[in-house]
């Protein structure tokens, strides 16, 4: 008898505990919002975008520099430059291309295929 | 066989259920709780919302591309996007953020039909200059048309897009100080109309005293007027008050006590009028 109720409460516990960590991971009480830096690589691409459009717009490099700081990538320079070769590759927005160039120039790198996009003030 | 049923000791796997439960609750929501990698912006804190809105704005004012501004805050899941960036534009308008800020946030929720209070102040601002102006080819219909042929311009009609302000200059034309017991007691208020009496919304004031200074717009009352603003003073100071880029410091301004008809002392309240030069 003892080991059937062993046995029972073992079960219970199983299927309890189960329940419990599907129930809490899919109704989750705490904040499970995120930062910039939980974005698709979509999403962070395009927030890189806007940071380049706003960077153009305002002339502001610690902001810019701040916002890029958000999406908590390890080399922002280098994050801006593949990102910003991968634009021209595929023939984006040719906006967009500029924005970001002025970025990776701003951070000191420009690579062969940006030169096309080197907005004429950061020209040498 | 009914007396193994009966005997089937379901309470231990009650317990074990409810022990069960309450640890993977606590270990999913406590000690280990979900995580959310590769998300869209709806799942962004409401301070990085904020600040995504804000970029979406900033991106817009250089890339004037209305639809890919709503595609990026349809991302955000929220319905009506226009509401969504008028309420930011006027918090950041109250909360006296950078004038940059709340133009690109007031000129995106504007484009999106909506109409924030700050768009009173930040766009679409057109001060009338001082004659109406038409194209000759539209003001001299009936001149005698002249043999040579020439390239006029194509005459524009007015369109409701934003247009940056025509700075003119204005003068004080009206200063009145009170020294009345009554709700305006303390209050510096400040009146910017045209020449047509009409008031000016979105002119910065620059008031300026010994310890300080602050800067604040007309049309932020517009139940009022929208070429009124005012300031309440302290006792005691002498203020300096300019329309930034558009007056000249209008001096000594005093908030010393003086002492009211009814017998109160009070600080003084003002009125200035600022109208176009002629």
């Amino acid at each position: 008898m003892g080991r059937r109720i062993f046995i029972s409460l073992l079960i219970g516990l199983g299927i309890g505990a189960l329940l419990g960590l599907v129930i809490g991971w899919l109704a989750p009480v705490q904040d499970i919002s995120t930062g910039f830096d939980g974005l698709s690589p979509e999403y962070k691409a395009d927030y890189t975008v806007m940071v380049g459009a706003s960077y153009s717009n305002n002339g502001d490099w610690d902001l810019a520099q701040a916002r890029l700081g958000k999406l908590a990538e390890p080399d922002p320079a280098a994050y801006i430059v593949v990102l910003a070769e991968q634009y021209i590759a595929e023939a984006r927005n040719p906006n967009d291309i500029r924005n970001l160039v002025r970025l990776a120039a701003r951070f000191g790198y420009t690579t062969p295929p940006m030169q096309l996009f080197i907005p004429p003030t950061l020209a040498p | 066989m009914a007396t193994d049923k009966a005997s089937f000791p379901w309470w231990p796997i009650l317990a074990g259920l409810i022990i069960g439960l309450t640890g993977g609750l606590v270990y999913a929501w406590f000690i280990n709780p979900v995580e959310w990698v590769n998300i869209a912006p709806d799942r962004l804190g409401v301070d990085d919302q904020r600040e995504y809105i804000l970029l979406v704005a900033e991106a817009y004012m250089q890339e004037r591309d209305l639809e890919r501004a709503r595609s990026r805050l349809v991302a955000l899941g929220v319905h009506d996007i226009g509401d969504l960036v008028g309420v930011q534009a006027d918090s950041a308008l109250l909360r006296g953020d950078p004038p940059s800020e709340v133009r690109a946030l007031s000129t995106l929720a504007e484009a999106l039909g909506a109409n924030p209070l700050a768009a009173a102040v930040f766009s679409g601002t057109v001060i009338p200059t001082s004659e109406m102006t038409t194209s000759p080819a539209i003001a001299q219909p009936f001149e005698t048309p002249t043999p040579t042929i020439e390239i006029l311009e194509t005459p524009t009609s007015p369109t409701p897009t934003p247009t940056p302000p025509i700075i003119i200059a204005l003068e004080l034309v009206d200063r009145t100080r009170l020294c009345r017991e009554n709700e305006n007691e303390g209050l510096l208020q400040i009146q910017v109309t045209d020449r047509y009496g009409n008031g000016l919304p979105g002119i910065e004031i620059l008031v300026e005293w010994e310890e300080g200074q602050d800067r604040f717009y007309t049309g932020l009352k517009p139940a009022i007027d929208p070429g009124y603003a005012d300031f309440a003073m302290s006792a005691d100071q002498v203020y300096r008050v300019t329309l930034v880029g558009l007056s000249d410091p209008v001096e000594g301004i005093s908030s010393e006590i003086c002492q009211a008809p009814e017998g109160r002392d009070v600080i003084p309240s003002y009125e200035l009028v600022f109208s176009p030069l002629d």
